[in-house]
């Protein structure tokens, strides 16, 4: 087409262009992506709202966005869901039950409308399994990726978790001002048991400014006994303060 | 500095006589700018720095250039020529005057002048194109010649075209089409759907997949994106995988 095209001006000169061959698809620097939770029937898991949305502005995320419902157990309506897979949202007093719907997927068991209840990154949701421990299953939860990570935590109980892709330790969280001077009446942390290990409560030791298990002697500290929080599941954290604390993780938010 | 955009100065232009070619059946296409030209955050373009001069089919539009300085729409995009800036007699720093002779029976889109953010310091250029600034004039019905020029402050192009005006874009600003994950499935299969937006019909996009997340050194490519039907969206099915936690991201070839 140019053949013909006659260049009349002897100014003109070859381009210089570099031989990177991409543009960086941006849209998450991090990048976005998965992790996949084994859970077996019969099962209580508190599943990590460990991603956003998608080019969410902000830290949120739909519930029917960060689970996926693909290979779960499904209902046909509310009046079955026992035979589903729920989820069991805390919403400060009590819990908000949404089943995995056959047609329309996680579903408020109450209204029948489907879950675009939104959490922060940093909560985390009980997941309850239909059946027995014979069946396992593969739970997504899915988003884009943070970098960094604060949760706000409340009197009383809190479903928190890190943001992150690998199995981690509370070493790698930071409590802002931890509450309660005399144990088992401070703050604390319970790691879920699981099945190859068991419950474990951490409380806050503010003569000795840590969380540490009680009844030891001498008093170990959280990081040498306490268990790796898998990857994409979450924790409790019991505010024994009459204020809010802030939760802030001491690690990258993703990876290690 | 690379982030910044370019901005063709706003002050300038020349007005533009026709220009008769004395080919028979052959018009002529003038491109210049009257300088000085600077860059968005108003320093001066670098002697050196590129200009395309691109033809845009009727109905079509610019559809920009990758970081090669390449078209991404070839099919309605061409490059006709380039040149590089120069300091006139003057002192302003600015696109020298080309010309080029065509058939305007066979052209009958538009034509504009492109100029390219090399910059690779304050006083080099000839590295990636980071962003880039378009001038886009129609051409004057029954018009044996045509100008494109630089646009004044206004935005309007000076001459025998009317402009559209200038358009500034960014290779690294969400204007410019970059594309993003916007959400991500799983199938009945176990294998992994992504939605990717912000795509163009004519580009090609990679997908990359990594199980070490911060080392995207070590990514596959896990699809590829090309001729996609439907501007700014389009799907990637990546394989299942065996791990337990996989990261994607979306990159424009």
């Amino acid at each position: 087409m140019k053949t013909w095209i006659t260049l009349a001006c002897s100014l003109v000169a070859a381009a210089t262009f570099a031989e990177v061959p991409v543009i960086e698809g941006t849209g998450n620097a991090d990048g976005s992506g998965f992790i996949k939770v084994t859970v077996a029937g019969g099962s209580e898991t508190i599943l990590a709202v460990a991603f956003k949305d998608c080019m969410s502005a902000g830290q949120t995320i739909a519930l029917g966005n960060l689970v996926s419902t693909t290979g779960l157990p499904s209902a046909a309506s509310s009046n079955e869901a026992d035979s589903a897979a729920r989820l069991y949202v805390a919403n400060g007093t009590s819990y908000l039950t949404y089943y995995n719907d056959t047609s329309t997927g996680w579903t408020a068991y109450d209204t029948g409308t489907a879950a675009g209840l939104t959490r922060t990154v940093g909560d985390a949701v009980w997941l309850v399994m239909p059946g027995t421990s014979a069946t396992t299953y593969s739970v997504y939860i899915k988003g884009d990726l943070v970098t960094s990570q604060s949760v706000t935590v409340s009197p009383g109980l809190n479903l928190i978790c890190a943001a992150k892709t690998e199995g981690y330790k509370l070493s790698a969280l930071t409590v802002t001002t931890p509450a309660g001077t005399k144990l088992r009446k401070a703050d604390y942390f319970m790691i879920p048991a699981t099945a190859s290990t068991s419950a474990q409560t951490f409380y806050w030791d503010a003569a000795n400014s840590t969380f540490r298990l009680p009844g030891n002697a001498p008093y170990t500290t959280w990081d040498d006994v306490a268990a790796t929080i898998p990857a994409g599941t979450g924790i409790w954290y019991y505010r024994s303060g009459t204020n809010n604390a802030t939760i802030t993780l001491t690690a990258p938010a993703q990876g290690e | 500095m690379k982030q910044l955009m370019f901005l063709i100065s706003g002050m300038m232009l020349v007005a533009a006589s026709a220009f008769a070619s004395n080919v028979e059946n052959l018009a002529a296409m003038e491109f210049y700018t009257s300088g000085p030209d600077t860059y968005t955050d108003g320093s001066a373009v670098i002697p050196g720095e590129t200009y395309l001069f691109v033809y845009v089919k009727p109905g079509a539009e610019f559809g920009g250039v990758n970081t090669q300085g390449k078209l991404l729409d070839k099919d309605n995009n061409a490059i006709v020529g380039s040149a590089q800036a120069f300091v006139d007699s003057k002192g302003n720093i600015r696109c020298p005057f080309t010309q080029f002779s065509y058939q305007p029976s066979e052209y009958p889109g538009t034509f504009c002048i492109v100029l390219l953010d090399t910059r690779v310091s304050t006083t080099a250029v000839g590295g990636f194109v980071d962003a880039y600034q378009v001038t886009v004039a129609t051409a004057a019905g029954g018009a044996i010649s045509r100008t494109v020029a630089s646009a004044d402050a206004a935005g309007n192009a000076i001459g025998g075209a009317t402009a559209a005006g200038a358009v500034t874009k960014s290779l690294l600003n969400p204007e410019t089409d970059i594309p993003a994950l916007s959400g991500i499935k799983t199938d009945a299969n176990g294998n992994t759907v992504l939605e990717v937006e912000n795509v163009r019909g004519f580009g090609a996009y990679a997908v990359e997949a990594t199980d070490t997340l911060g080392d995207w050194s070590k990514a596959d490519n896990a699809g590829t994106i090309t001729n996609v039907n439907v501007k700014g969206k389009a799907t990637v099915t990546v394989p299942a995988s065996t791990t337990k936690v996989r990261f994607f991201k979306v990159i424009g070839k």
